[in-house]
């Protein structure tokens, strides 16, 4: 364990976050994680760790950081105009740096979340099986909160020596964070409580994503969205992604931070594939929805695992 | 009997016991959460108990949907021939002296009752938790009297400190952690619901049997400081048993 980072600006919401904190829902603890997960894991790998390590999450506008320790970092999802010393460095591509040089973020150019990942992956106490940092409860991350200007940020292996640096993905690999195609879900689970109509209105309409989202959620809002009956339902799970609509019509997606169970009824779940293009839309921006079965969304789910896979089996060959 | 499969987006399915907040359609929905756990399903990674249902998170890579349906079927089979879930009955001291119990005097003057008519009916119950949810460590408690029924404040607090007891609408609850919060107050305890120093962060079950004790500001003061310290013992016991009816 090693000094590695020194936290000089904070930046607007920066925490350490990883996979989430799996198999507590039950006793009503959001897991938290990384709300890009895709970009989270091929961060880490482009540093050689594996996809669970802590990396730190980035939200819009990003912080200063003095390196304490030479090590490699690879930045994944948002191009926050990432700097090495005010050189601007590429998203998805893995860079040496050493002792005394400043990472800096400027201009937010695409998508919401970016993910910088180090060789070993950050250091933080582990509760309940996760760093990940879920600040409601003051747990995870750095005493349970977003960064500080002053903290010093640790990293859980030392030794970089074998770790390469210049590793980036194909141009034809990286998400479109500006593509305009519709997020796909699943309809469901409380297809009872709206008519064929409102899922007919829910697909062709757009929704704007406002300024009450965050890591819990994405309030939207466009035409509201009536109930068959009412809009309230007996306690029950929700899961990434579900998207609730409370009396007043306006539809809530679910994400890293939500609880785990809600009372409103819900219209449809994205598919996990999406998760990651949703969350990287930016407030303000506008979502259409569209309508996938199962058999498709698994499919482009093992085919994104079965990317990783490749990937993770490149990076090892390339150590 | 067997209880319908629902899919619920591409990593999830929700299996639906019944459609009222009921104590036998629960014990069904704890019932078969503890079959997943003796007999884990390949590729299921965690569940979410509620009132009336169990939904259910896998990964695709490990098992189809199809594959994961007919196990789940074959699960709900053996249903019948085991036990309920051991309830576990767990003794929650509250202290409802005027200081901790805000709303009190409103929730006294709304049924017209003494204070001491008030702890009485909110002691006498054995409190089922039906689920856990809304925060870390929250129970969704059954079982409060009618005669305390109230509707939440009009204008909700914004700070409503940790552990504080309260009532809203049919239901009665404790705050694990200090949030903003509508609940009329009538009496505080100093356990934690939530822990993260303990290695079982999380008190509280689903499928637990829980009553509260009165205790004054002497007693609340010294078990507030073994919390501290890390020395409270929770007063949990073990009842075997059928459904917990």
């Amino acid at each position: 364990m090693r000094e590695v980072m020194e936290v000089v600006k904070p930046g607007l919401a920066t925490s350490l976050q990883d996979l989430g904190r799996n198999g507590f829902q039950k006793y009503g603890l959001p897991p938290s994680g990384a709300m890009d997960f895709f970009a989270h894991r091929i961060a880490n790998l482009l540093v050689g760790n594996e996809e669970e390590k802590a990396t730190l999450e980035i939200m819009l506008m990003g912080p200063r950081l003095k390196i304490l320790q030479d090590t490699v970092i690879a930045i994944g999802g948002a191009d926050l105009s990432a700097t090495i010393d005010g050189n601007p460095i590429r998203p998805w591509k893995s860079y040496r740096i050493y002792q005394g040089q400043i990472v800096s973020f400027g201009k937010a150019v695409n998508g919401t979340y970016a993910y910088l990942a180090v060789a070993g992956g950050f250091f933080a106490e582990e509760v309940m099986g996760s760093k990940s940092t879920y600040t409601s409860a003051h747990i995870g991350g750095l005493d349970g909160r977003i960064l500080q200007k002053g903290d010093c940020l640790l990293t859980e292996q030392a030794d970089i020596a074998y770790v390469r640096a210049g590793r980036y993905l194909k141009k034809t690999d990286m998400p479109n964070y500006e593509q305009h195609r519709p997020i796909r879900v699943i309809p469901g689970p409380d297809m009872f409580a709206f008519a064929n109509k409102t899922y007919q209105q829910f697909y062709q309409e757009s929704y704007l994503i406002t300024g009450q989202s965050n890591r819990m959620g994405y309030r939207l809002a466009g035409k509201a969205l009536p109930h068959v009956r009412q809009a309230d339902i007996i306690s029950d799970g929700v899961l990434p992604g579900t998207i609730q609509v409370p009396a007043n019509g306006q539809p809530i997606v679910l994400l890293s931070d939500r609880q785990t169970t809600g009372g409103y009824a819900r219209i449809a779940t994205v598919i996990t594939t999406d998760i990651p293009l949703l969350v990287q839309k930016r407030i303000g921006s506008k979502v259409q929805f569209s309508s996938v079965s199962l058999e498709r969304a698994q499919a482009d789910y093992l085919q994104q695992e079965r990317y990783l896979q490749m990937l993770r089996t490149a990076m090892q060959q390339s150590i | 009997m067997m209880y319908p499969i629902q899919l619920y987006g591409d990593r999830g399915v929700r299996i639906q016991f019944g459609n009222t907040i009921d104590r036998q359609v629960n014990g069904n929905v704890h019932r078969f959460a503890s079959l997943l756990e003796k007999y884990p399903v390949k590729g299921v990674e965690e569940w979410i108990p509620a009132y009336t249902s169990l939904t259910i998170y896998y990964n695709p890579m490990e098992i189809t949907y199809t594959a994961l349906e007919k196990e789940l079927n074959q699960l709900q089979k053996i249903m019948g021939e085991i036990d309920a879930p051991v309830s576990r009955k767990i003794t929650i001291p509250v202290c409802y002296e005027k200081e901790f119990a805000l709303d009190i005097e409103d929730v006294a003057a709304y049924h017209q009752l003494s204070f001491q008519e008030i702890i009485r009916l909110h002691t006498e119950p054995h409190y089922y938790v039906y689920m856990m949810g809304f925060m870390p460590g929250f129970p969704y408690l059954g079982g409060l009297s009618e005669k305390l029924v109230m509707p939440r404040l009009k204008n909700p607090r914004s700070v409503v400190e940790q552990g504080a007891v309260g009532i809203a609408d049919q239901q009665t609850g404790i705050y694990p952690l200090q949030s903003p919060g509508g609940w009329r107050i009538i009496g505080k305890t100093p356990v934690r619901l939530y822990d993260v120093r303990k290695e079982e962060a999380v008190l509280l079950r689903a499928g637990d049997i829980l009553q509260f004790e009165p205790i004054n500001l002497e007693t609340y003061f010294k078990i507030e400081e073994a919390v501290q310290n890390g020395s409270y013992q929770p007063k949990i016991c073990r009842e075997k048993g059928d459904n917990p009816l």
